[in-house]
């Protein structure tokens, strides 16, 4: 497909856009599966029962397929589809590499996922949380992942501008140290080499600190830095208002990427790991408040004078919203890995709270903005089939998130002043299994916020259907939309 | 063809020979599906390089037709 | 690619003159209370730095100024708590159950401990209120396969049944069915015995065969009436309450290969007092004797 001219003076790029829809499609199925099987986690978690007994429904072997789902198909794909739409259209290139290859991406990377989840569901794992691929399925995904590199490098290389975007620089940092995450977490010695069971290179305290080190910045690069890089392209470009401030980019980002690698002991307070290590990263979340806030600055003020698009451009409301959510747990975070609030907070459902408050509000809000947005111009439509669809979606997913979020902060306030309350005599006050059977309502409430939010999402795909298949269910009601790469540049 | 999916389509071909070696000498059952699965994939993938090269080489030609 | 800066209308800011796919940056200065929170953040990093454990050289580490440790930090903590009973503790430690019983400080104390050491460490097989699931005994009723005074539940929850200790409390019943002593049709009538003995199934026609059988085998340990055996553990059968339940097929498959339960040694880890107390705890669930 051959784009219209977006700079005078320069030749036409026919981009891959065949790749970003794969990826695209990819997304939201998975975004589906991963949300179904939440559900069915909450439920589980309320209703033991409904493990059946049957192996594969095991909550053990069930939650990876949710968190791997979530985080690497839904989340993966959306950043390896996204970040190869904007570094082609902001190098004005087209994708490095050639077809193959990028398809090799594509489906290399699918393979890992489906594989990942068969054998998580046939028992097999390495148990080092988000990283629960045994060590074949992990030489498979560094090959996947290498090429990603090389392609987006190639990318990079071979672009028309003379600057790289900000959006590439975060997409840049997330490729590259992911790479690295996964190389050490993984290091393990296979007990046959045709057999799926190895065993790790570190032991006791120091892998405890590998795996929170990985864990940690797996947050930091995968579902922060990457989904930074996705909002610094949608939100300008679905407002068409410029970057707030390119400095305040810069700064933020290199604070960012320096402070996050160092944060990762805050996950093992009160353990066995030294004193010092865990001073080290309280002290380095603390500091990484603002490096966070930067981002969502940046996000936000882009916005002033455009406010008024929230009403008509439905990807939006999505984007602010996810930055919104993007500040309040990036505060949340550094607050959590306090020595004195991790006591009360740590092993409770406050931190399954928290991490969903950044997973669904930011993570997953800032994905649909960006596939809202890019539907219509990857299929080549004028504008969504119905943007009050997607305004309905907005509000249920919305609330979704608050009833999920509430009823963890409660919950997980809750067992951590169960577990430390003691009686006149010194005895504990209540047992464990007390502080499970109280928190059993807001178990309940959180399974609903979830369907709620899997209802929203099931709606995003019908919706998104119906624009692919060029569909409008409101032309009349909503204006003609020009944007993305079928807009006129202001300026230049 | 370009050399580039030449190279991809070669790389694909060795991964389909390791999954059947993996297959072969599999220790457990997760070893032997992921091999087996790896080589399937592989097959699948080389075939669809194959199709989209004589694909676009039809396209081309009845491009050239119409004129 | 030339580049052109130009002023922003809404903000009247300029930009800074590069245009990637139309999108433009504002050359916006960094906000002010951004790098006046961001200074404050590292500023309280670095004191923390100064005032906590910190900074790691070769073998050791920087201890900073308070002498702060969170082992010694948790372990005040658990220490106060340890305070508040620990006379009474070491009381209910060294006194016999008859001296406990009599003071009812050290009663209340003891069912403070019992009741949260029940909650933590036996609940889980033997349920919130003591009421037992199939294969593990309830501890509420009056059926006791080990002695139900609370010396004997304080030697179980001690030494466990079938469990690691030198003198734990064990006892094997024969499978008499696996290991061909009885065949498949003895074991059907020893059955419909046994089930008359606690009246509720309909004698069947070989309750007689039955009986002889019981008196031959099964009797030396179950008692002549079933009303079983607490030196070996061997269950009251005549008891309507049967550890895996008092059906037929169930009698049938316990006689054929039977189901033999562990419990662990608390010894190991719990102390004497709250053994004890838990004793006490149990005790008086209802099925004291």
């Amino acid at each position: 497909m051959v784009e219209p001219l977006v700079s005078a003076g320069r030749a036409p790029v026919e981009y891959n856009e065949a790749i970003v829809r794969k990826f695209i499609i990819a997304a939201m199925f998975w975004a589906v599966v991963a949300f179904t099987v939440g559900v069915y986690l909450a439920s589980e978690l309320s209703w033991p029962q409904l493990n059946f007994g049957l192996s594969f429904l095991n909550f053990g072997r069930l939650r990876p397929v949710h968190t791997s789902a979530a985080i690497f198909a839904f989340g993966g794909c959306a950043l390896l589809g996204t970040s190869f739409h904007v570094v082609q259209r902001t190098c004005h290139a087209r994708l490095w590499g050639g077809d193959a290859l990028a398809n090799f991406i594509f489906w290399g990377f699918q393979f890992f996922i489906v594989m990942a989840a068969l054998s998580y569901v046939m028992g097999y794992s390495q148990s080092r949380e988000y990283a629960e691929p045994e060590w074949h399925l992990d030489i498979w995904l560094t090959i996947v992942w290498v090429l990603y590199l090389l392609v987006f490098v190639g990318t990079l290389m071979k672009r028309e501008e003379p600057h790289i975007y900000v959006a590439n620089w975060f997409y840049l940092s997330f490729i590259v140290t992911v790479a690295m995450l996964h190389l050490v977490n993984n290091a393990a010695l296979p007990v046959h080499w045709a057999g799926t069971k190895s065993y790790s290179y570190f032991s006791g305290a120091q892998d405890a600190l590998v795996q929170w080190w990985y864990g940690h910045n797996a947050v930091g690069f995968f579902l922060t830095a990457g989904f930074l890089g996705m909002m610094y392209y949608f939100i300008p470009k679905a407002a068409n208002r410029p970057i707030y401030s390119y400095r305040l980019s810069i700064v933020h980002f290199w604070s960012l990427i320096f402070i996050y690698i160092w944060a990762g002991p805050h996950h093992l307070h009160w353990t066995a790991l030294p004193d010092w290590a865990q001073t080290l990263g309280m002290a380095f979340s603390i500091m990484l408040w603002m490096p966070s806030w930067g981002g969502m600055i940046n996000g936000l003020m882009t916005l002033s004078g455009a406010w008024d698009k929230l009403r008509t451009e439905p990807s939006l409301g999505f984007s602010v919203t996810a930055v919104g959510f993007y500040g309040m747990s990036t505060f949340e975070g550094p607050v959590m890995s306090i020595r004195d609030v991790n006591a009360l907070s740590h092993y409770t459902d406050w931190g399954i709270g928290h991490v969903h408050s950044g997973s669904l509000g930011w993570v997953a809000f800032i994905s649909f903005g960006a596939i809202y947005y890019l539907v219509p111009v990857l299929w080549h439509q004028k504008a969504l089939y119905s943007a009050r669809l997607a305004a309905w979606h907005y509000w249920i997913a919305t609330l979704g998130i608050v009833f999920y979020i509430s009823a963890m902060w409660v919950a997980g306030i809750m067992e951590g002043l169960m577990w430390r309350a003691y009686d006149a005599n010194g005895f504990l006050q209540y047992s464990f299994s007390e502080s499970v059977v109280a928190v059993h309502p807001f178990f309940v409430i959180r399974m609903l916020g979830g369907v709620l939010f899997l209802i929203g999402a099931l709606m995003m795909v019908y919706n998104l259907v119906m624009t692919a298949r060029g569909r409008f269910a409101d032309a009349a009601a909503s204006p003609p939309r020009l944007a993305g790469g079928l807009a006129p540049a202001v300026g230049d | 063809m370009r050399p580039s999916d030449w190279l991809v389509g070669i790389m694909m071909a060795v991964f389909g020979l390791v999954g059947l070696v993996l297959v072969a000498h599999a220790y457990d059952d997760e070893m032997y599906l992921f091999g087996a699965c790896l080589a399937g994939f592989a097959l699948i993938f080389d075939y669809g390089l194959v199709k989209a090269h004589y694909d676009a080489t039809d396209r081309a030609r009845a491009r050239a037709d119409h004129g | 690619m030339p580049t052109k800066i130009e002023k922003d209308e809404h903000s009247g800011t300029d930009t800074t003159g590069h245009v990637w796919d139309g999108v433009r940056e504002l050359n916006t200065p960094l906000p002010k209370w951004w790098v006046w929170v961001y200074a404050a953040c590292v500023v309280w990093g670095f004191a923390l730095f100064l005032l906590y454990p910190s900074i790691p050289y070769g073998s050791g580490y920087f201890h900073g100024l308070l002498g702060y440790s969170s082992r010694v930090e948790a372990m005040k903590g658990v220490a106060e708590m340890h305070a508040r009973h620990a006379a009474d503790m070491d009381r209910i430690a060294s006194a016999d159950f008859a001296t406990i019983k009599a003071d009812p400080k050290l009663v209340a104390t003891a069912e403070a401990a019992g009741r949260i050491a029940f909650a933590n460490n036996c609940q889980p097989c033997h349920g919130a209120g003591g009421e037992g699931h199939v294969g593990y005994p309830a501890l509420g009723d009056d059926v006791w396969l080990w002695g139900g005074k609370v010396e004997d539940i304080a030697a179980t929850i001690t030494h466990g049944i079938r469990s690691t200790d030198a003198d734990a409390r064990n006892s094997q019943m024969p499978s008499f069915g696996a290991d061909g002593q009885l065949t498949a049709a003895q074991i059907g009538a020893v059955a419909d015995y046994v089930s008359t003995l606690y009246g509720i199934a309909t004698p069947g026609p070989d309750v007689q065969k039955g009986a002889a059988l019981f008196a031959d085998n099964c009797a030396v340990c179950h008692g002549d009436k079933g009303q079983g055996n607490r030196e070996v553990g061997a269950p009251p059968l005549a008891a309507k309450v049967h550890l895996y339940g008092n059906d037929r097929a169930t009698i049938v498959a316990q006689i054929t290969r039977p189901r033999m339960g562990v419990m662990p040694n608390w010894n190991t880890r719990l102390d004497p007092a709250t053994i004890k107390s838990l004793a006490l705890y149990v005790h008086a669930l209802g099925g004291g004797e």
